[in-house]
C-alpha cells in the first residue's frame, strides 16, 4: 500500500502523458464513429449516434488493402535494410580503426540537410532513368535518404554504450571481426535496434511527398497516398479518414507491444556477468 | 590492434578514437570500410548526386516559363537576401527549430524517465506515447486545424469552459498565434522520438550505480544529476541533433495545418523553397534556398556538436 | 567470416529483388505499339471525381469506339489536392520522361504548361464556336488554344432558404442587401453559434479566388486589358478594405481565415451559418442527409455584387491538355477529342453534375429535368471571370495570397497593400 503511495507522482505522471499524448487520438476514434454530419458539432462531445459506416467504406473499398500491403511490403524492407546496413556501418565507425571517421559522421549527417523537395525533381529523374518508378524498390531506395542516416547515427551512439570488454572476450576467442558484430555486438544492441528500427518504419510508413511523386498506380501506392485519394473533388470524407488513421495506426501499435520488451532490456542484459 | 582501454560511461560522444595501428592500411582497416562501403554508396546515388545538381542547378537561371538557362553564379543567393519573404521565413524556421526541440526535449526527457520506472501497465503507456508519432502528419495536422478552430474547436470550448480564456481565440488565424500553435502541434507528434531515443539511452545506465549510489546515501535528485544527466547526454545530444535537423526542414506540418498563413506567420524555408520551385516555377531560385538551408543546417549541426561537447566535457570534468 | 557476410548481403537482396518483382512491370511501358499487333497504349494522368472508379466508363466506352487504342489511367488525387497535383505534373513534365499522353489540369495552369512548352496547340482539333468564349480565351496563350475545354466550375451564393423565407426576405442582389439581411436574421435567431456570412479566406489559391470575385462585383480586375497591373485602381482597395470589413464587423468568424473549401462547408452543412461562398459541389453535399443538417433548407443563387456592377464568380475547373513531346500523339488527340466532345460532356454532367463548356449540352431536356440545379445556374457558369491568364499566373497569385492574408490578419494596412501588390504585379508583368 505505501508502495503505490510512494508511486502515486510516477503514476499521475503517467496519466498526465498519457492524457496529453492520446486526447487528440481518441478526439479522432470518436470522429470516426460519429456520423459526417455531427462532426464539428460541439457539445456534445460524443456522438448521439454511434456509426461503423466509416469503417465500413473503408473495408469495402478493396483498395485499402493493398495500400497497406503496399506500405508493409516497403516498410519491412526499408527497415531491415537500414537496421542491417547502418549498424554494419555502425559498428565500423564505433570500433574498426578508420581513417577520416569524423568526416564520414558528417557525411552521413549531411544527407539528411536539404530538405525533401531540394531532392525530389533529381531522385524523380533517377529513378525514372533507371526504371524504378512505380515499383517498391524505388520507393525503398529513395526511403534510404531518411533511413540510412537516421539508423547509422542512432546506433552507432549505442555502440559506444557497449563496454569493450565484451568485445575483447570475443576477439580473445578467436572470433574475427563480422562474427563478433553479428553474434556479439548485435544483440546487446537489442534496444537500439528496437528504438531505431522502429523509426525507420514508422517513417516509411507515413512518408508522403516521395510516395505520390514517384509511384502512379495502385501497385505501388502506399497508406498516405491512398489517404490523399480519399477526397471527392472538394468534399473530404472526414469520418472515412478518421478510421482510416485509427486503423493505419493500430498496426504501429502493434509492432511497438510486441517489441516492448527488447525495447527497455538492459544492454547488460546479464552479459558481463561471466 | 592495440588495446583501446573505452570506459563504459562515455560522456563525450565527439572523441573519435584514433586508430592506433602502425602500417597505413591493414586488415581491420579495409575491413572497415568495407562495412561502410554498402551505406556510403547507397547515400551517395540517393543522396549526394540529387544535392550536387540541386546546388548545380542554383547557380542558373532556370524557370518553368522561360526556355534555355545561362549561369549567372550568385545572382539567385543575392536576390535572396532582398526577398523579404524569404528573410520571414528563415526567422519563422529558426524561432519553429528552436522553441519545438527546446520543448520536445524536455518532455522527452520527462517521459522516458516515467516510462524507465516499473509500473503496472507500463508497457500500454508505451505504446500510447508512440501514437502520436505513428499517425500520419496529413491526418494529424487536420487533427489539429479542427482542434484550434476558433469557433468550433474542442480547444477553445474547454478553455472557455474553465474559464481559463474569456473569448475564442483565433489560434491559427492571427499571425501572433499561429507559430505557437504549429510549434505545439510538432511538439505532441515529435515527442515521442525524443522520448524513445532517451529511454535507450536510460536502459543503458548500469543498475549497479543507482544502487552503489544508494548505498551511499544519495537522494533521488543527486542521483539524477550526478548519475542519470550526464551518462544521458550522448543520447540527449544526438536526439537533440536528429530533431533539429527535422525540425528545420519541416515541411508536411506547415503545408497542411496553415499553408503559411496567415500573412506568412508560419511560412518555413521548407514550404517557401516548395512554393518557389513548384508554384511559381522558379526552380533556380529554389534550389539556391534549398542550398542556404543545408548550409545553416550544417552550421546548425556544427554548433550544437561543439556546445554538447563542451558541456559533457564539464561534467566530465567535474565528476 | 567474409564468406558468411557475403552471403548475408546476397539474402537480403534476394529479398528485395523479389519484392521488386511483384510490382507492376508494366507500368514503364513506353513503347508505341505494344506487342500485341497494332494496339497503341496511351496514358491519361486524371484527376479524381466521385466515386472509386470514375473514370472506367468513359474509358470503355472510348476504347470500344476506338479499336486500336487503350488507355492506362493513372489516377492523380481530386481538385482538394491541387497542390499535390501540380507537382506531380511539373515534377514529371519537366522531366521530359513523361510517358503522359493526355492530362487533367486546372484551367489557371494551361497558360502556365503552354509557356513552358508542355501542351500540344488544339487549334486544329475543335471547333471553338461550339464552346462558351470566355472559356476559349481562358485556355489560350500566345495565340494558340493550349487545352481541351473539359468542365467550368464557379463560385456561387448558397442561402438558407427556410431562414430568407421565415423573415420574409428576398435573395440579395447586392452585398448590402446580403449584409442587412444577414444582420437582421443572425439578431433576431436565438443562435449563439449562427455566422453571417462565411467564405474562404485561408492563405491559398482559393483566396484569391474569393478575392477575384468580391473585386469583379465591384468592377475592378486584378490585371487591365493590356495585360498590365490594376492594382491601384479605386475598386482594389475598396475590396480590400470591404473583405477586411467582414471579419471586424464580426459578419465573418474570425476562423474565415483559416478556412478553405471544406472548413467553411462544413459551418454551412451543420447550420451554422445564413450565407456561403463555395463551388458548385456544396450543393450535392447540402442534400445528403449523412453529411448535412440542412437539407432542403438550402438554396442557391449568383453571388451578389456591389451596386450598379454584375456579378462575378471565379472560372474554375480542369481541362484536358495533351502533352507535346508525346509519342503517341495522334491517339491522344483522339482520346481529348473523346472527352471533350457533347456526348462525353454531357455524360460528365448527368452523372457528376460537371457544368459543360458548351452551351449546347445545357440545352438538352434530358439534363433539364435530371439536374435543375445544373440548368437553372446556367447564367453564373456562362459568366464566370478568369484568373488572370499568364503563364506567371502562380507568381501573381502568391503575391495575392501573402498581402490579401495580410489585410485580413491586420498585419498590413489595406492601403500598404494594395502599394505593395501593385509593385510585385509591376515586376512580374515587365518580364
Amino acid at each position: 500500500m505505501t508502495k503505490t503511495i510512494k508511486r502515486s507522482p510516477v503514476y499521475l505522471l503517467a496519466l498526465g502523458i498519457i492524457v496529453f499524448q492520446l486526447a487528440p487520438f481518441l478526439w479522432q476514434v470518436i470522429t470516426s464513429l460519429k456520423l459526417d454530419k455531427d462532426l464539428s458539432s460541439l457539445p456534445p462531445i460524443f456522438p448521439n449516434k454511434i456509426t461503423w459506416l466509416h469503417y465500413q467504406n473503408i473495408f469495402q473499398n478493396t483498395h485499402f488493402y493493398k495500400y497497406i500491403f503496399n506500405s508493409a511490403v516497403v516498410a519491412v524492407s526499408v527497415t531491415l535494410l537500414c537496421l542491417f546496413l547502418g549498424s554494419l556501418a555502425a559498428y565500423s565507425l564505433a570500433r574498426l580503426p578508420i581513417k577520416g571517421k569524423s568526416l564520414i559522421l558528417l557525411l552521413f549527417l549531411s544527407t539528411s540537410m536539404f530538405p525533401q523537395i531540394a531532392v525530389i525533381t533529381p531522385l524523380y529523374n533517377l529513378i525514372k532513368g533507371i526504371g524504378l518508378y512505380n515499383t517498391y524498390f524505388g520507393l525503398i531506395l529513395s526511403y534510404m535518404l531518411f533511413g540510412l542516416p537516421l539508423s547509422v547515427l542512432l546506433l552507432y551512439g549505442f555502440f559506444r554504450n557497449i563496454p569493450y570488454e565484451i568485445e575483447e572476450a570475443a576477439y580473445m576467442d578467436g572470433c574475427g571481426y563480422f562474427r563478433t558484430y553479428w553474434q556479439v555486438c548485435l544483440p546487446l544492441m537489442a534496444p537500439g535496434l528496437v528504438t531505431a528500427g522502429l523509426l525507420v518504419f514508422i517513417a516509411s510508413w507515413n512518408e508522403f511527398l516521395f510516395a505520390i511523386t514517384f509511384t502512379n498506380s495502385i501497385e505501388a501506392q502506399t497508406i498516405p497516398v491512398g489517404i490523399a485519394m480519399m477526397p471527392q473533388m472538394f468534399f473530404v470524407p472526414w469520418g472515412d479518414t478518421a478510421a482510416t488513421s485509427i486503423l493505419v495506426t493500430l498496426p504501429l501499435i502493434l509492432l511497438v507491444l510486441i517489441f516492448e520488451k527488447k525495447l527497455t532490456q538492459g544492454i547488460m542484459g546479464g552479459a558481463v556477468k561471466g | 590492434m592495440e588495446k583501446q582501454v573505452i570506459s563504459s560511461t562515455p560522456a563525450n560522444l565527439l572523441v573519435v578514437e584514433k586508430p592506433k595501428t602502425k602500417r597505413k592500411f591493414n586488415k581491420p582497416m579495409m575491413i572497415g570500410y568495407l562495412f561502410l562501403l554498402p551505406s556510403l554508396l547507397i547515400l551517395c546515388v540517393v543522396g549526394i548526386y540529387p544535392l550536387i545538381q540541386t546546388l548545380y542547378l542554383s547557380f542558373f537561371d532556370v524557370s518553368l516559363t522561360k526556355q534555355g538557362s545561362h549561369f549567372i553564379g550568385l545572382e539567385n543567393y543575392k536576390n535572396l537576401f532582398n526577398d523579404i519573404w524569404f528573410k520571414v521565413a528563415y526567422k519563422n524556421t529558426w524561432i519553429f527549430t528552436a522553441i519545438s526541440v527546446l520543448m520536445e526535449s524536455l518532455l522527452g526527457l520527462v517521459i522516458a524517465l516515467v516510462l524507465n520506472k516499473k509500473f503496472k501497465g507500463r508497457g500500454w503507456v508505451r505504446a500510447c506515447v508512440l501514437i502520436p508519432w505513428a499517425i500520419p502528419t496529413v491526418v494529424s495536422a487536420r487533427m489539429w486545424e479542427w482542434i484550434f478552430n476558433a469557433e468550433y474547436g474542442i480547444l477553445n470550448f474547454l478553455l472557455v469552459k474553465t474559464g481559463i480564456i474569456d473569448s475564442n481565440v483565433n489560434w491559427l488565424g492571427e499571425t501572433s498565434t499561429a507559430m505557437f500553435a504549429a510549434i505545439f502541434s510538432d511538439v505532441w507528434k515529435t515527442t515521442p522520438f525524443m522520448a524513445l531515443i532517451i529511454l535507450a539511452g536510460l536502459q543503458g545506465i548500469s543498475s549497479s550505480l543507482y544502487e552503489a549510489a544508494d548505498i551511499d546515501g544519495a537522494n533521488k535528485w543527486r542521483q539524477f544529476s550526478y548519475i542519470t544527466f550526464p551518462l544521458l547526454i550522448p543520447s540527449i545530444m544526438i536526439a537533440v541533433l536528429l530533431r533539429a535537423l527535422d525540425a528545420f526542414r519541416v515541411f508536411d506540418l506547415i503545408f497542411v495545418l496553415t499553408g503559411g498563413g496567415p500573412a506568412n506567420s508560419t511560412e518555413v524555408l521548407s514550404s517557401y523553397a516548395y512554393k518557389t520551385t513548384f508554384s511559381a516555377g522558379e526552380v533556380s531560385s529554389g534550389a539556391a534556398m534549398s542550398s542556404l538551408m543545408a548550409v545553416s543546417v550544417f552550421v546548425l549541426a556544427i554548433v550544437l556538436l561543439f556546445l554538447m561537447n563542451k558541456a559533457s566535457e564539464k561534467i566530465e570534468g567535474g565528476k | 567470416m567474409k564468406l558468411k557476410k557475403f552471403y548475408i548481403l546476397l539474402l537480403v537482396c534476394m529479398m528485395i529483388a523479389l519484392s521488386a518483382c511483384s510490382s507492376d512491370q508494366s507500368s514503364t511501358n513506353t513503347d508505341g505499339k505494344d506487342s500485341n499487333s497494332n494496339v497503341t497504349t496511351i496514358n491519361f494522368a486524371a484527376i479524381k471525381t466521385f466515386g472509386v472508379d470514375s473514370w472506367k466508363e468513359l474509358i470503355n466506352k472510348f476504347e470500344q469506339q476506338n479499336p486500336t487504342i487503350k488507355v492506362k489511367l493513372t489516377q492523380m488525387p481530386a481538385p482538394a489536392k491541387s497542390t499535390e497535383i501540380h507537382q506531380y505534373l511539373v515534377t514529371s513534365l519537366q522531366s521530359g520522361q513523361s510517358d503522359i499522353d493526355v492530362f487533367t489540369g486546372d484551367v489557371v495552369w494551361v497558360p502556365e504548361f503552354a509557356a513552358a512548352g508542355w501542351t500540344e496547340p488544339m487549334d486544329q482539333y475543335v471547333n471553338k464556336d461550339e464552346y462558351y468564349p470566355g472559356v476559349i480565351d481562358a485556355l489560350t496563350y500566345n495565340g494558340k488554344l493550349s487545352a481541351m475545354p473539359w468542365y467550368v466550375d464557379g463560385g456561387m451564393l448558397y442561402y438558407r432558404k427556410d431562414l430568407l423565407e421565415k423573415y420574409n426576405k428576398p435573395v440579395p442582389k447586392t452585398w448590402d442587401d446580403m449584409l442587412a439581411t444577414a444582420k437582421e436574421i443572425q439578431s433576431k435567431e436565438n443562435n449563439p453559434k449562427l455566422q453571417q456570412f462565411v467564405w474562404q479566406g485561408k492563405q491559398a489559391e482559393v483566396l484569391v479566388c474569393d478575392f477575384v470575385e468580391f473585386l469583379g462585383s465591384a468592377g475592378g480586375s486584378i490585371l487591365n486589358t493590356q495585360g498590365k497591373s490594376n492594382a491601384d485602381s479605386p475598386e482594389f482597395l475598396k475590396t480590400l478594405k470591404f473583405m477586411k470589413k467582414l471579419t471586424d464587423d464580426k459578419i465573418s468568424p474570425k476562423s474565415v481565415l483559416t478556412f478553405d473549401e471544406e472548413p467553411s462547408r462544413t459551418v454551412f452543412t451543420d447550420g451554422n451559418a445564413i450565407f456561403h461562398r463555395n463551388w458548385s459541389y456544396v450543393w450535392s453535399v447540402a442534400q445528403d442527409p449523412k453529411q448535412s443538417k440542412v437539407v432542403d433548407k438550402v438554396g442557391v443563387a449568383p453571388l451578389p455584387s456591389f451596386d450598379g456592377n454584375s456579378s462575378s464568380s471565379t472560372m474554375g475547373g480542369y481541362q484536358f491538355m495533351v502533352a507535346k513531346n508525346s509519342k503517341k500523339k495522334d491517339a491522344a488527340i483522339k482520346f481529348a477529342q473523346f472527352l471533350s466532345s457533347k456526348e462525353s460532356q454531357l455524360y460528365f454532367a448527368s452523372e457528376l453534375a460537371f457544368s459543360p463548356t458548351r452551351p449546347s449540352v445545357l440545352e438538352d431536356k434530358g439534363l433539364q429535368q435530371k439536374n435543375p440545379f445544373l440548368t437553372g445556374l446556367d447564367k453564373v457558369f456562362q459568366g464566370t471571370t478568369a484568373r488572370p491568364v499568364s503563364p506567371d499566373y502562380p507568381k501573381l497569385s502568391l503575391v495575392l495570397q501573402s498581402n490579401i492574408s495580410g489585410v485580413l490578419s491586420n498585419s498590413i494596412k489595406a492601403d500598404d497593400a494594395a502599394k505593395q501588390i501593385d509593385t510585385e504585379l509591376k515586376k512580374i508583368t515587365k518580364q
